[in-house]
């Protein structure tokens, strides 16, 4: 009798044991194509949905501004615009060019706004030209020294906030761009996106 | 009293099942070996540069509730083998797991009260994951990815809060060890890099948490508050026009800051970190606890497990009463074994003159610590799995003298101490700063033991040095 509760405790707990390895060594792997526009959070840390969020906002902010209109009337021309590298001031390893590359694309596709390579992309486009200098016929050759400079370059950061006791997590991520005129440094756009997410932990699984 | 035991009786079906049902849990278990057992070529492989082998033995002693350690060794290993984008891939992953091992398993805590700690999942020791971000930060500097630097020590920061916050609660009740729940290296070396990019305000607040946090580990851990420090301190701060809070840590911290701030001139810094052995580990300890015949608890196995526990600490001599059976456990014992190397004195030519280094991180020091802390609670847990596998062998020997052998063997099979610890970490971390003039260096690094006798030399050569730069680097002797 003495051992009576607690043999049955260890025989439970076996059991318990027992249930856990088998659990264990099933499942197997699965793909599954889903839309790239669809959700899902795994980890908690930033992913495609945020940059994707962030993309659609600041696209939206960007092409409907009176920026725009105004460099029109003043200057009666499509201004240039070139994308700086965005800074990632911000707690985790952050892929800050996707959502800056879709809003370079979106002020390309809307027509109103000329696009100027970057430096890493002039780069390559100078080495080809250089290249064409040797090998292309007079006809196709580019010149030299006809670059479009661009009106305003496109700059953003983002930033976060991070508040994390035990199991429990809030991250607050803050996108900051500006287009700044190159000629006086005037910002003459800015738009934002803040994302904030609550990542919580139980304390027991089975 | 416990009842002695009886010669077989036939075997009976429900100790037969749980005969049985000990016996598949055993096969579900990890093999008989303990970590370290498995590993035991790790650090020789490591040590030798063969890195693709450590790599290999990592990965055959890879076990399902050792993922973390295996991310985390694999994460130095590769670190270490320059395939830095690897080594902080894996230990990104490694990050994520420990944050998702904060939820536990219920079955595998209860699997382990029959079995051995090894069934839970590792979660790593707070003085484990403080150096990832300083793995991590060295893998983006080789990279020379500053930016990535910079999340490295933001990311410390955030860790650093969370431990210091955690702590502020449990000193209340005299529960935390300062040096436990803080790490003033870590400090130091997220100052150094906020500094490096540009972003002193936070540059400063490292630097001042570092310096209180190598206050309070004084006399504690084999650690020296840096002798940059203050300069350091002194030049955010001035940049900052923080003079009210450097006053204020000048009266807190006598003799930390200069007198003066010195003009770096057209000057680099070059951080060298040196980590030299490995870090202490664990190894499985056998010993026999008696329970006398007389012992009665009235089922009260903690009342039970708490008396055992006495008879470990203080033995059992007195108690004088027959013993009815040797009650086998298995505890981790902790072994240190210091390294030859305990310091280098560091040489860049004629220029820039010769520096120390000086320890900065006691890796072995914080790991005797979380060993003293957690004993009580290990031993006391290994007790009383002790005493389910003897309430369930005397049980089955009620039934079947067989059974109940089958049973011992079981129990005796699966009892192992927890000896997991990340093996790879170095003993200790030394750190060394040059101001140096624009050009590239030739470091000549000349290993001294604890006595100061040159032990062996090292040449950190082509170090290119611009002026207002900072250059980190680090080197693992063994």
């Amino acid at each position: 009798m003495r051992y009576h509760r607690f043999t049955t405790l260890a025989a439970l707990l076996a059991v318990a044991a027992v249930l856990t390895c088998l659990g264990g060594c099933g499942g197997g792997k699965a793909v599954t194509r889903v839309e790239t526009d669809s959700t899902f959070d795994l980890s908690g840390q930033w992913n495609d949905t945020d940059s994707r969020l962030v993309a659609e906002e600041l696209i939206a902010q960007a092409t409907t501004g009176a920026w725009l209109e105004n460099h029109l009337l003043a200057h009666g021309k499509k201004p240039a615009v070139i994308v700086g590298q965005p800074l990632n001031k911000s707690a985790e390893h952050i892929p800050v060019n996707t959502f800056m590359a879709d809003v370079e694309r979106a002020f390309i596709n809307s027509g109103r706004v000329r696009m100027v390579a970057t430096a890493e992309q002039r780069e390559q486009v100078r080495d080809e030209r250089a290249d064409q200098q040797q090998y292309a016929s007079e006809a196709s050759m580019k010149d030299w020294g006809r670059e479009l400079g661009a009106d305003y370059i496109l700059l953003g950061e983002i930033n976060t906030i991070i508040d994390r006791e035990e199991g429990d997590e809030v991250k607050f991520y803050q996108v900051d761009t500006y287009l700044i005129d190159l000629e006086d440094n005037t910002k003459v756009w800015a738009g934002f996106k803040k994302i904030k997410k609550y990542v919580s932990r139980d304390g027991y699984r089975p | 009293m416990i009842e002695p035991s009886r010669i077989g009786r036939g075997v009976a079906a429900p100790a037969t099942a749980g005969a049985l049902l000990l016996l598949l849990v055993g096969t579900c278990l990890t093999g008989c070996s303990t970590y370290v057992e498995r590993h035991r070529l790790l650090r020789d492989d490591l040590a030798g540069g063969d890195f693709d082998a450590a790599l290999e033995v990592i990965d055959e002693g890879a076990k399902g509730h050792d993922r973390l350690l295996n991310l985390l060794e694999s994460g130095l290993v590769l670190h270490y083998a320059d395939r830095w984008r690897e080594s902080n891939a894996v230990f990104e992953e490694a990050e994520l797991l420990a944050a998702d091992l904060y939820t536990r398993s219920i079955s595998q805590a209860a699997l382990s009260l029959i079995t051995n700690d090894a069934a839970i999942d590792y979660r790593a020791k707070p003085h484990e994951m403080a150096l990832v971000p300083y793995f991590r930060a060295l893998n983006y500097v080789y990279l020379g990815e500053r930016t990535g630097a910079l999340v490295e020590a933001r990311k410390a920061e955030i860790r650093l809060r969370e431990w210091m916050g955690a702590a502020e609660s449990a000193r209340a009740s005299g529960e935390a060890d300062p040096v436990l729940e803080n790490n003033a290296f870590l400090h130091y070396l997220r100052g150094m890099i906020h500094e490096w990019g540009g972003e002193t305000n936070e540059a400063f607040l490292a630097y001042r948490h570092a310096a209180l946090a190598y206050a309070d580990a004084a006399g504690l851990l084999a650690t020296d508050t840096p002798p940059w420090l203050g300069a350091d301190l002194l030049r955010t701060g001035r940049r900052l026009g923080f003079d009210a809070e450097l006053d204020a840590l000048g009266r807190q911290l006598p003799g930390l800051l200069p007198d003066s701030q010195a003009d770096p001139g057209e000057t680099g810094e070059v951080v060298l970190f040196l980590e030299t052995g490995y870090a202490p580990y664990r190894e499985s300890n056998e010993l026999d606890l008696p329970i006398f015949a007389n012992d009665d608890f009235h089922d009260d196995y903690d009342a039970w497990a708490l008396a055992l526990h006495g008879r470990y600490l203080h033995g059992w001599g007195g108690y004088g009463g027959k013993i009815a059976y040797w009650l086998r456990i298995a505890v981790p014992e902790f072994v240190d074994v210091p390294p030859l190397v305990a310091g280098a004195r560091v040489s860049s030519g004629t220029v820039g003159g010769q520096a120390r280094t000086v320890r900065v991180e006691d890796v072995a020091g914080r790991a005797a610590r979380r060993f003293e802390a957690d004993q009580d609670n290990v031993l006391l847990k290994t007790i009383a799995r002790g005493l389910v596998k003897f309430a369930a062998q005397e049980k089955a020997e009620d039934k079947s003298k067989l059974v109940g052998l089958l049973t011992n063997l079981l129990g005796a099979a699966t009892e192992r101490a927890d000896t997991r610890a990340w093996l790879t970490l170095p003993h200790g971390i030394c750190m060394s700063r040059l101001s140096l003039p624009p050009g590239v260096y030739d470091l000549r690094v000349d290993l001294v033991d604890g006595h100061g006798r040159s032990v062996g030399e090292e040449v950190v050569a082509g170090v290119r040095v611009r002026a207002g730069d900072w250059i980190f680097l680090s080197r693992r002797v063994f």
